[in-house]
């Protein structure tokens, strides 16, 4: 492949492609102890993501929906909307385990006997504390809570039950289940306390307790106009809704939605979409999704080496937490349009007066600081963080018995310096030619994203190059230019779907889901690049009410 | 989560920070004893399984001269000298299984380390056109849980250092395929469910109550499984099983948890936040102390220690090292003579964390002689070297005593499975098995082990 690059990549370029044996060190090697055969022709950049595509012709296949557990926050923020207590129970449960960067995988959530505890601690507590306050939402205000009219208490109860147990389980409940969980409420005198507030404690544990509240299962029936696939109930597409947007549980409106059917066209989806996207709760639910596609969440618990970044401390952490979040969304929600997530222009107040405005999420200093070590900013990281978070283009692991080497630091050398040493070796360089003249773009700013223009007594150079995309190969200079390439670049548009589908259906995307996601780029980009254009589109697909049919 | 729990756990905080710096000077001092009695032969056999991650250097590790018994520690070994004689040291076992599989080195090892099987495909990006998933097995100490029934209060323990990272890289422990057990990284955390259960303390009757509301509500939400398998496919009901399976965990667990623990030992110190680099040490001690008493109190007998994760950005901060993360560090080159004394550093320190777990084990008596003596110790780690991510020839030590382990040794193999190694572990605790994890990567147990 004939490349044309900048002098300064030239070291590292011409050293990957010198010898035949660099570019298998992104590939898949041999098994250990063998020695790194090298092919002919490896002379060669590996070929960027393939791009979606879709047959029209193809029947559609809305994949599989395996039952989600709540995550901490929907578990918090369900628990909110449902007692009206605002609390943390997660300290009661383990993290979730994450998939894609996301915390909300289907396939991944796990529910341990850890958690089947904290569960049981967080119900108890809960439950006592909701009933504690039970003057201030009684449906029947009037009843006698004495011993003598349990019959009065239990009609009250069953009311009480029957509606808790439908917003916590998110669907209407059966005889079956409601005499269960009277049953419950009978135990109220063999416990502490009076009957009727003991009986409704325990249902209320148990409700808190159950599969129904601490799945969402996705069932439905299967629908006849396309064999081998099953149609959402309409509560099920309310919770679908509900959890994508607020990462809580239906609304009233959402429920009578769902009630009255009125959830199936596109038009009753859309309007329901626009609406909830309105409610601050859709604010507080997506910067969840934005937190986690760009690391910002990693700013929880970030370290800086005080010898080397002396003062940062949680100020600062809370600067770059604010300032981040105001400028995604501000792209999201003011400007409707995510190429200002990329390019958006910001000033930073402790930038000298020449540097003038900063460009794109890469240039905020939350983002600068998560993609450094805790003493100087890593060019690989960096890059790395482009390639799979910004460009949905993952690196290949290195190839077994290769040295992958750190390298030499040397107080007199920029980062930069330190890091093209080591991209000498010409087995590192066939995979870093792929991410570190990415990072050493980022190096004017430094591991708490300050502004440098020197380093160790040098200038800092931050000529970088993009390889291996769709359409945003090419030298530049700076981050405001690499902002200015991502920000236009189709590939990084189409990989703020994949994220977004990742998220939206908690699992990865397959070849079954090509269609949508092409769609939902479409939808995205034909309204101006806005995002909630590309919520509106997902949950109008016409695979968004369905899933994979039930094997029996 | 609550006011009244924060409290009480402010609280706890306050009053271990306190009792803490009583418990600083002697340290041991009241771990409770074994529960095995004197002149008995029939003590419960344990295992205690102790992760370093990123590597080693076997040509620093590996015993040197002489012969199987008489030889000298490498010199990355030396802080476990005085324990000499109560070591198998491995070179010449592979993580073969490991080489098979999607994802990067450290995911593959990761997740075939404990569980001698292929890493599933999932939802990680493994950048060759594949993706990662998690283990595709149970981890030993959760089949030995299962099978053996030792029936102690819990099944097992997981107790970690800073596993900050909750992915297949960050995860050792397998309830099954694709079921990632997350360790306690919080000693203050871990004490309370171990040893400061109660909640109505010297009321009988309250607890009995307590009890039979729980024994109910888990009866109830029991029933509302059955509604539901009736209406799912076969992969979302194995889904919900594991809540199920979790709650009938839970179910025999209640009347424990409603009590107090009988043996009691001393409460951890609080130092602060878990995760912090500072406290790396004094946290890893303390999940070994609240390990140790653990099983000398005989409430649980298969446990983990899972110091950091794969791929771990931390620094030794707590012994003046505060320039090199872990992981770059295991990535140095060979001759890179600023990073590698540093490495070694870090690696020294592991042997002398390995040697603690040790002592803290050899101080509790038990019938007449130690905790050491029925307790085996697995120490692994998911690489062979750090910087070329190597799986061949794997720093594998056993330690301590069970089931007839012959100690004081150093055994080299001809590149064994260390499927085989897993299987002589399950042997050693009392599980007849002939075969562990992946099929094609064992062939029964290792030879000369007893």
């Amino acid at each position: 492949m004939q490349r044309t690059v900048r002098s300064t990549l030239r070291p590292l370029l011409a050293g990957a492609l010198a010898l035949g044996a660099t570019l298998i060190a992104c590939e898949e090697g041999p098994p250990p102890g063998e020695q790194v055969v090298v092919p002919e022709d490896v002379r060669r950049l590996p070929a960027p993501p393939a791009r979606p595509v879709c047959d029209p012709e193809a029947a559609l296949d809305p994949g599989a929906a395996l039952p989600r557990r709540l995550t901490r926050l929907e578990y918090r923020n369900s628990v909110r909307d449902l007692l009206g207590l605002d609390v943390d129970p997660s300290i009661h449960f383990p993290p979730e385990e994450q998939s894609l960067g996301f915390d909300n995988n289907a396939r991944s959530l796990q529910l341990t006997p850890l958690h089947a505890e904290g569960y049981l601690a967080a119900a108890e507590d809960l439950a006592a504390r909701y009933i504690e306050r039970i003057d201030s939402w009684m449906p029947c205000p009037e009843l006698d809570r004495g011993v003598d009219a349990q019959a009065e208490q239990r009609d009250c109860a069953a009311r009480i039950v029957g509606e808790l147990a439908r917003n916590a389980w998110r669907r209407p409940i059966t005889e079956a289940e409601q005499s269960r969980l009277m049953a419950l409420y009978d135990m109220g005198p063999e416990l502490e306390g009076p009957a009727f507030e003991a009986g409704l404690t325990v249902v209320v544990e148990a409700l808190l307790q159950s599969p129904n509240f601490l799945f969402r299962v996705e069932v439905g029936q299967p629908d006849p106009a396309r064999p081998g696939m099953h149609r959402l109930d309409d509560h099920e597409v309310a919770s679908r809704l509900s959890y994508l947007i607020w990462r809580s549980t239906p609304d009233t409106q959402l429920q009578a939605a769902a009630d009255a059917g009125a959830l199936r066209t596109a038009e009753q989806l859309e309007a329901q979409a626009r609406r909830m996207m309105a409610d601050p709760r859709a604010r507080e639910a997506w910067w969840t999704f934005f937190a986690q596609w760009l690391h910002l969440d990693e700013l929880d618990g970030l370290v800086r080496d005080p010898s080397y970044h002396p003062g940062f401390g949680e100020a600062q952490r809370r600067y770059m937490h604010d300032s981040a979040r105001a400028f995604v969304e501000h792209a999201v929600w003011d400007a409707h349009d995510l190429r200002r997530l990329f390019d958006g222009p910001f000033r930073h107040p402790d930038d000298p007066p020449h540097v003038g405005e900063r460009r794109g999420i890469l240039a905020q200093p939350a983002l600068l600081a998560v993609t450094s070590t805790p003493v100087m900013t890593n060019p690989v990281y960096r890059g790395v963080f482009v390639r799979e978070q910004i460009l949905c283009a993952p690196l290949a692991p290195p190839p077994p018995g290769l040295a992958v080497v750190a390298p030499d630091p040397d107080p007199n050398l920029t980062t930069r310096e330190q890091f093209a040493q080591h991209s000498d070796d010409p087995t590192c360089a066939g995979c870093h030619v792929l991410t570190d003249p990415i990072g050493f773009g980022f190096e004017h700013f430094d591991a708490v994203g300050n502004w440098r223009v020197q380093q160790n007594g040098h200038a800092v150079d931050a000529a970088g190059e993009l390889v291996s995309t769709w359409d945003a190969d090419g030298a530049f200079y700076g981050l405001d230019e690499l902002s200015a390439m991502l920000a236009t670049s189709a590939q990084v548009h189409d990989c703020v779907a994949t994220q977004l589908f990742r998220y939206a259906y908690g699992r990865g995307e397959g070849e079954g889901d090509a269609c949508t996601r092409v769609r939902l780029v479409e939808r995205y980009v034909d309204a101006g690049y806005d995002f909630e254009a590309m919520v509106v589109a997902l949950v109008t697909d016409p695979s968004f009410g369905l899933r994979r049919g039930v094997d029996e | 989560m609550s006011r009244r729990r924060t409290v009480r756990h402010l609280t706890r905080r306050t009053f271990l920070r306190r009792a803490g710096q009583a418990a600083l000077a002697l340290p041991l001092l009241q771990l409770p004893r074994g529960v095995g009695a004197q002149g008995s032969q029939d003590h419960p056999r344990r295992l205690i399984v102790f992760y370093q991650p990123n590597g080693t250097k076997k040509e620093l590790w590996s015993p040197r001269g002489g012969s199987e018994k008489n030889f000298e520690m490498g010199p990355l070994l030396r802080p476990l000298d005085t324990f000499r004689e109560r070591l198998v040291l491995f070179d010449g076992v592979d993580l073969a299984v490991a080489g098979e599989g999607p994802g990067g080195p450290h995911q593959r090892g990761m997740a075939s380390l404990l569980t001698g099987e292929i890493i599933t495909e999932g939802d990680f990006v493994g950048g060759d056109g594949r993706r990662a998933g998690w283990a595709g097995g149970p981890s030993l100490d959760q089949v030995l849980a299962r099978e053996l029934r030792p029936g102690t209060t819990f099944d097992t323990l997981e107790l970690g250092v800073r596993c900050k990272e909750a992915v297949p890289r960050g995860r050792l422990i397998y309830r099954d395929r694709e079921q990632p057990v997350p360790p306690i990284d919080d000693p203050l955390v871990a004490y309370e469910r171990l040893f400061a259960r109660t909640q109505t303390p010297g009321d009988p009757e309250a607890t009995a109550r307590l009890l039979h509301k729980r024994r109910s509500v888990l009866d109830a939400v029991a029933g509302d499984f059955d509604a539901l398998y009736r209406r799912v496919t076969a992969e979302d009901r194995a889904k919900l099983e594991q809540h199920a399976t979790s709650l009938r965990n839970l179910e025999q667990r209640l009347e424990a948890i409603a009590s107090t623990s009988a043996c009691q030992p001393d409460a951890p110190l609080d130092v602060g936040d878990p995760m912090a680099e500072a406290y790396f040490e004094q946290i890893a001690k303390a999940q070994i102390d609240l390990m140790v008493s653990a099983m000398a109190c005989d409430l649980t007998r298969f446990g983990s220690l899972q110091c950091s994760t794969s791929v771990n950005a931390l620094r030794f901060t707590f012994d003046g090292l505060d320039r090199f993360q872990g992981h770059s560090l295991s990535h140095a080159g060979d001759g890179n003579a600023s990073m590698q004394p540093h490495w070694d550093h870090h690696l020294l320190w592991y042997s002398g964390l390995l040697a603690y777990l040790l002592a803290a084990l050899r101080a509790v008596p038990e019938g007449d002689g130690t905790l050491l003596d029925n307790t085996l110790v697995l120490a692994v780690n998911e690489l062979s070297r750090g910087n070329t991510h190597s799986h061949a020839d794997m720093p594998f030590i056993l330690a301590g005593g069970a089931g007839g382990l012959l100690t004081g040794r150093h055994l080299t193999y001809d590149g064994a499975s260390h499927n085989d190694l897993l299987v002589s572990v399950m042997n050693l605790l009392g599980l007849e098995t002939q075969s562990f994890g992946h099929p094609d990567f064992c062939t029964g147990p290792l030879t000369g082990l007893i």
